[in-house]
């Protein structure tokens, strides 16, 4: 991020004092960075043109041309089968990461509060460290109980189930992210609260919380791409008929009879990883203000 | 229990063993004072404050707002209202907002706050910065902001913790002026926590000199500046810097005399001190403003060795009798460095101090 700004910056300056002043190996390196990044650029985003490509061209066009070439004959055949056969799977991802997304998120931030702000300053630090370790131990090995608790409780194999095996399962990391946040928060603001007669309740809606909204930004949109690409809390968890998007998108790619049609495995996978794609597009700056946010006190 | 004390604070310590940083505090705030802590960082001011405020508990001793003992009270059940060197506004929320938020919490109507931070805006002048954030605000209207914020509650006592040390010099003495004027005319009991001399002795009815987690010395300003208690409050109250010239006190046949490096001189200048019956090592502290300087050589010789334009007034440093001491000169008597001149202390200001035990001696 830093070093196309510098570039910028550089050729924006007005051209007389450029001149005036040649540098002596600056035409060769500055343009460097640029060319750097002009490369990662082609080379993330060849992929994306091969499937882009590929999900609107026929089966025969595929089988003739090079991979790279544009769809001659561009159809939407492919896609229009997509979206049938993954419809009913969007909706409940939908179903499922937005309620997670929400909860994990918004319980992270109360229990970040009540650990950052604790009075008990040592258990609040040995619960920390168990949530640290708790964020890095893979889910799989907690599945069986998971599964077995949730049976018990009577959600296992419905949305509630997969959204609240989700939330569980996020806690852990969106606790952690947001108990350091809170601790960078100025001592005087929440000072500040106190004095103006707000209790633990008032200062963490009031206050904390909004003044913490980048963060919740990066929180978000962390647990979003994470509860969205998963694939095995929706297989295990959500029962056959809410089944999310990954899980149906496997089924279509895995269970061909004859002919593979790539086309529409492109159009599919394509249409499965959209709304992530949209979403970073439109939030990318607030997430690196977010991410900036956290670490220089904001 | 009510002493007509609006802060009464008794034999306070904060901190345990090793780790304590406040030590036997007495004092007693009155009802309406404006009472100033100074003292170097790390002298405990702003600790002092803070359990006053209710943020630090006090280990021992007793803590009373309004004749109230507050020990294990919340600092929102403790009358107070307070002001932060960082403003600590809430960011999110226009001055306005900012000014009612503590009404809001308690319940207040609506028409009620409205009313309450219009009079604190008319106050302070807030109402054209009232629909902004404090982001759009200079550092200057953010503070008159946590001000007016601190105001509204209408608290018994109102605490400032360094209110004015984040802003410009401009700012700071235009600020300053206010608050005193604000004092004025409200007659609200303030405690306020500096590490200027300056807005010290300007702002107070009372100044609490702190060092190291001890009271120095309690007084108006006038009596801290000309009797300092002892060595600290004399070399950290007063600028530019008090002249300290270590000397012996003699008693003989003839009198007392004071020896000091740059020659003797007779006690019976010194107002109201006993007459040792041993020699006593003490330091005499003169300001620079005592230190009478003339350019024709009457008195102590000595020679100038650098001077420094202040504007209204030039501090000469004069070499005499193996130290240096600073004298205060009006700027158009042009005294330049290599020039010797006659020297000579006013007595009568001078303060004296024991030398083991840097306190003072006499009245």
């Amino acid at each position: 991020m830093v070093l196309p700004t510098t570039t910028t910056r550089a050729t924006g300056t007005p051209a007389a004092t450029r001149q005036a002043i040649p540098p002596p190996h600056a035409r060769w390196s500055r343009h460097l960075p640029t060319a750097l990044l002009a490369g990662a650029a082609a080379a993330f985003l060849l992929p994306l043109w091969v499937m882009l490509a590929g999900s609107l061209k026929s089966m025969d066009e595929i089988h003739r041309g090079s991979l790279l070439l544009p769809p001659l004959r561009p159809t939407l055949d492919a896609w229009r089968q997509a979206v049938g056969a993954l419809s009913p799977g969007l909706l409940n991802s939908l179903l499922i990461t937005v309620p997670a997304v929400l909860l994990s998120t918004l319980l992270g931030a109360l229990s970040g509060y009540a650990l950052a702000f604790s009075r008990w300053r040592a258990s609040s630090r040995a619960l920390s460290n168990l949530l640290v370790l708790a964020a890095f131990i893979p889910l799989q090995l907690f599945l069986y109980p998971a599964v077995l608790g949730l049976a018990w409780a009577g959600l296992f194999g419905s949305l509630a189930g997969a959204v609240l095996a989700h939330v569980v399962f996020g806690l852990a990391l969106t606790t952690i992210l947001f108990k350091g946040h809170f601790e960078q928060l100025p001592l005087e603001l929440l000072r500040a609260a106190q004095i103006d007669g707000a209790g633990f309740a008032r200062t963490f809606f009031s206050v904390v919380l909004p003044v913490s909204m980048p963060m919740c930004a990066v929180v978000m949109l962390l647990q979003f791409t994470g509860i969205w690409n998963d694939f095995i809390v929706g297989l295990v968890f959500a029962g056959a008929e809410n089944r999310p998007m990954t899980v149906q998108f496997t089924n279509i790619v895995g269970t061909t009879f004859g002919e593979r049609a790539y086309n529409v495995e492109m159009a599919s996978a394509l249409f499965t990883a959209a709304l992530p794609l949209v979403v970073y597009f439109f939030s990318g700056r607030l997430f690196v203000r977010g991410v900036l946010s956290g670490a220089v006190k904001g | 229990m009510t002493t007509g004390a609006a802060i009464e604070i008794r034999s306070c310590c904060v901190g345990y063993g090793a780790a304590q940083v406040l030590h036997d505090i007495e004092l007693d705030i009155a009802e309406g004072e404006f009472v100033v802590l100074v003292g170097p960082s790390g002298c405990g001011k702003s600790t002092l404050l803070n359990t006053i405020a209710g943020f630090i508990d006090h280990s021992a001793g007793r803590l009373a707002i309004g004749g109230r003992d507050v020990t294990g009270v919340p600092p929102k059940d403790r009358g107070i209202g307070m002001v932060f060197q960082s403003y600590a506004l809430y960011p999110h929320m226009t001055a306005r907002q900012n000014l009612g938020f503590a009404l809001k919490v308690a319940g207040v109507p609506r028409a009620e706050i409205a009313r309450r931070v219009d009079s604190v805006a008319q106050l302070l002048q807030l109402h054209p910065m009232l629909d902004k954030r404090p982001g759009a605000l200079s550092g200057g209207q953010r503070q008159r902001i946590a001000i007016g914020r601190a105001l509204v509650r209408d608290a018994a006592v109102y605490l400032f913790d360094e209110p004015l040390s984040n802003l410009d010099a401009l700012l700071r003495n235009e600020l300053r002026v206010e608050l005193k004027r604000l004092h004025q005319s409200l007659r609200k009991t303030m405690v306020y926590v500096t590490h200027d001399q300056v807005e010290a002795m300007t702002l107070a009815d009372r100044l609490v000199v702190l060092n190291q987690g001890r009271v120095q010395q309690i007084g108006t300003p006038l009596e801290v500046f000309t009797k300092p208690a002892n060595r600290f409050v004399a070399s950290f109250i007063g600028s530019p810097a008090m002249n300290f010239i270590d000397g012996d006190l003699r008693h003989d046949a003839a009198g007392t005399t004071l020896e000091l490096p740059i020659g003797h001189l007779p006690l019976e200048d010194f107002a109201g001190l006993a007459s040792p019956s041993t020699p006593v090592a003490i330091v005499l502290g003169v300001r620079p403003e005592h230190v009478a300087l003339d350019a024709n050589g009457a008195g102590l010789q000595g020679t100038v060795t650098l001077t420094e334009p202040m504007g209204s007034q030039t501090l000469v440093r004069v070499r005499c009798g193996g130290i240096e001491l600073s004298s205060l000169q009006a700027p158009h008597l042009g005294f330049a460095p290599g020039q010797p001149v006659g020297l000579r202390l006013d007595t009568r200001f001078c303060s004296m101090f024991d030398r083991a035990s840097g306190r003072r001696l006499g009245a």
